[in-house]
């Protein structure tokens, strides 16, 4: 087998690779906003509840959530398949690390610009909206892409859990041919041709960031 | 095209500067800048900012990279290829405009970390000079102390101690007081005017007209890049040559 | 087949055995991962050929994930006669990951240092080794402690990827278990509370060691 033909042969898992990446942004996004903004504004038992929640998805390393819920899980009756519990598991996980993004970029805010939003007479949920939110946007783009490279990674382990992924193919075709050296460094190429884009995007949007922020 | 050439044959040539030129990209921030320093000499370099004064003696010292022209220290070619030889620049001092002491180590740790590193002698030894240098810059009791706990002028007083205690043959400002409050700059003034009476060659970037007056050999001025005027201090403040002098002058003065 | 807590319960001294191997190669690859990450760093700062050679190095490392990063290590190395332990693989590949993050923490912290500590260690004729070593390197510590701390915590918590090439550490020792009775939900979740408990309680520690720093800084 030819290094192109192996390189085509990890191709095939691309789809499922990218399916998760996909669902887990579905996840990830969403959970990002709500928790990073509900913790923002929480006070006593809700904060605590809202905080609790987010470190559980951030703070448990990503693989053992992966396994204990497609493992232990079903002992309590919830079954999920393994596609639901890997774009479920990673998807949340990145969202609890994104929710701090959300979180730091809003507090990071002038605290002027909330008060100038009273003082026009505008609604807290306006001040958020149309003042607050627009500029810690911009704040958190770098971060988040840093984790969604950090989602396209993990979705290597979705192998462990019987998907059929990238990382499953050079496996299976390790099975078939003894090549090890092609093989996986035709996997660290694959996973290279789809991330080292993003990374160098989000080094430029990074340098252009600061930038803005000089001048 | 200055005064020393008659005496040149006694005193050596401490710095000499030839048709040198530096640019950043298009920008030619020096323009053929010929200057000689004699040993012992006390110059004052002014002149409006963005005139390229600091770059000048940035580039004496190798802060800066010039493009052509030549730099030499003691009669020693400094930049280019080394040759194996040490780097005449070597026996220059400097003092920075906004200190930068080391704020990691205390006031004396920042004087001895040089002649330590270029093992001057022992620990013992390089710390009683460098409390000895520190005493004549009055600042000996504060010698424990982290930079962050000392005011301004503590602080650039124990710069230029730092770069007396590497013993330089050169010593060069960069406009030691701009960074100053108003009220620190005396402090650090005496003790330069003290530096310059022990017969120490310095070449001075500064907007104190003062402190030129009182000291310098010789008066520099520069504008946009080039070397416009060259004089006594009595002369250049009571009857500068060039507009562009006078103009200067009746702005700082 | 329902949740047995008993045996659950039964498990956990057996898993916790494996506690020292997880620490131990935590603190390894935080060690290793720390000094590799300098020489990367500097590197990247040093000449023009090779510090364009390590920005790529340094950005492949962050986007290749480390599962595909360890099975090359620990396939590949065997494959031309170099037969290593898991353990040594697991730290190795461990290292090397993490080393490419903590390149761009120390970078963040370097750029950090103002430009004229840089000047006055050139005025003062200090080696580019003694800059390094003297000047710029305390300083920037100072500057990255927190998400070098983070990091460490990072390192822990990828520890049970080391399973996969059959380094014994808690994971490995839950699926042990597992494949022994055939009951994989009471291990997993064991090591999986014991993990979460072990992450807050550790980055609840770097917090305080972090402010204890900070607090001691201010002098």
């Amino acid at each position: 087998m030819s290094f192109f033909a192996i390189l085509l042969g990890i191709f095939e898992g691309f789809r499922v690779t990218f399916s998760i990446v996909v669902v887990g942004l579905c996840y990830a996004v969403p959970f990002a906003f709500c928790f990073g903004i509900l913790q923002y504004f929480s006070k006593g038992p809700l904060y605590v509840a809202v905080t609790a929640i987010i470190e559980f998805w951030r703070s448990s390393p990503v693989v053992i959530l992966l396994f204990v819920f497609y493992y232990s899980l079903p002992a309590f009756g919830i079954t999920m398949s393994a596609f639901t519990v890997g774009s479920l598991v990673l998807g949340l996980n990145t969202g609890g690390y994104a929710s701090q993004a959300v979180r730091a970029a809003l507090q990071s805010l002038d605290r002027g610009q909330y008060e100038a939003g009273v003082a026009l007479g505008l609604p807290r949920f306006q001040i958020l909206w149309s003042i607050e939110l627009p500029q810690a946007v911009v704040s958190m783009v770098p971060t988040f892409i840093n984790l969604w490279i950090q989602l396209i990674k993990g979705t290597a382990l979705v192998s462990l859990i019987t998907m059929v992924d990238m990382t499953a193919r050079a496996k299976e075709i390790a099975q078939i041919e003894y090549n090890p050296v092609g093989i996986y460094s035709g996997l660290l190429l694959a996973y290279l041709i789809i991330c080292y884009p993003v990374t160098i995007f989000g080094r430029w949007v990074e340098g252009r960031n600061s930038q803005e922020k000089r001048a | 095209m200055c005064s020393s050439i008659t005496d040149k044959t006694e005193v050596q040539n401490a710095v000499t500067i030839s048709e040198l030129s530096k640019f950043y990209g298009e920008f030619e921030a020096l323009k053929h800048i010929d200057l000689e320093v004699t040993q012992g000499e006390r110059v004052v370099v002014c002149g409006p900012s963005g005139s390229g004064k600091s770059t000048l003696i940035r580039c004496i010292n190798g802060l800066e990279t010039f493009q052509s022209g030549g730099l030499e220290i003691f009669g020693e070619a400094a930049g280019g290829k080394r040759n194996g030889k040490t780097d005449p620049r070597h026996k220059t001092g400097m003092v920075f405009q906004n200190f930068n002491l080391f704020p990691h180590m205390t006031v004396l740790d920042n004087c001895t970390l040089s002649p330590r590193k270029h093992k001057r002698g022992t620990r013992d030894k390089l710390d009683a000079l460098a409390l000895e240098v520190l005493d004549k810059v009055k600042i000996k009791d504060q010698a424990d102390k982290y930079p962050s706990q000392l005011s301004g002028g503590q602080q650039q007083r124990v710069a230029i101690a730092r770069a007396l205690c590497m013993e330089p043959e050169i010593l060069l400002f960069d406009e030691p007081t701009s960074a100053l409050d108003p009220e620190m700059i005396n402090e650090v003034l005496d003790v330069m005017v003290q530096v310059a009476n022990e017969g120490n060659t310095m070449i001075c970037v500064t907007h104190e007209m003062g402190f030129a007056r009182k000291v310098a050999d010789r008066v520099v001025f520069m504008d946009a890049g080039e070397i416009v005027e060259i004089a006594k201090p009595e002369d250049f403040f009571s009857t500068p040559k060039t507009d562009r002098a006078a103009e200067f002058l009746s702005q700082v003065l | 087949m329902g949740f047995d807590f008993e045996y659950a319960l039964s498990i956990v001294p057996q898993i916790l055995k494996a506690l020292p191997t997880t620490f131990l190669v935590t603190v390894l690859c935080c060690f290793c991962a720390a000094v590799l990450a300098f020489a990367m760093e500097f590197t990247r700062r040093s000449g023009r050929i090779l510090g364009y050679v390590m920005r790529f190095i340094i950005d492949a490392i962050r986007s290749t994930p480390i599962l595909a990063q360890l099975y090359f290590v620990f396939f590949v190395l065997p494959f031309y006669g170099l037969t290593l332990p898991p353990m040594v693989v697991g730290v190795l590949g461990l290292s090397v990951y993490y080393s490419g993050y903590l390149a761009e923490v120390y970078k963040a912290g370097i750029d950090a240092i103002p430009r004229g500590q840089w000047d006055a260690a050139k005025a003062l004729h200090l080696s580019r080794w003694d800059t390094i070593s003297v000047i710029i390197a305390p300083q920037m510590l100072r500057n990255i402690a927190a998400p070098m701390g983070n990091y460490f915590v990072s390192i822990l918590k990828a520890t049970p990827y080391l399973a996969v090439i059959a380094v014994p550490e808690m994971l490995g020792e839950a699926f042990d278990i597992a494949s022994d009775t055939f009951r994989y939900a009471e291990p997993i979740l064991v090591v999986g509370i014991i993990f979460l408990s072990l992450a807050l309680v550790i980055a609840q520690l770097v917090r305080l060691l972090e402010e204890r720093m900070q607090q001691s800084l201010k002098r």
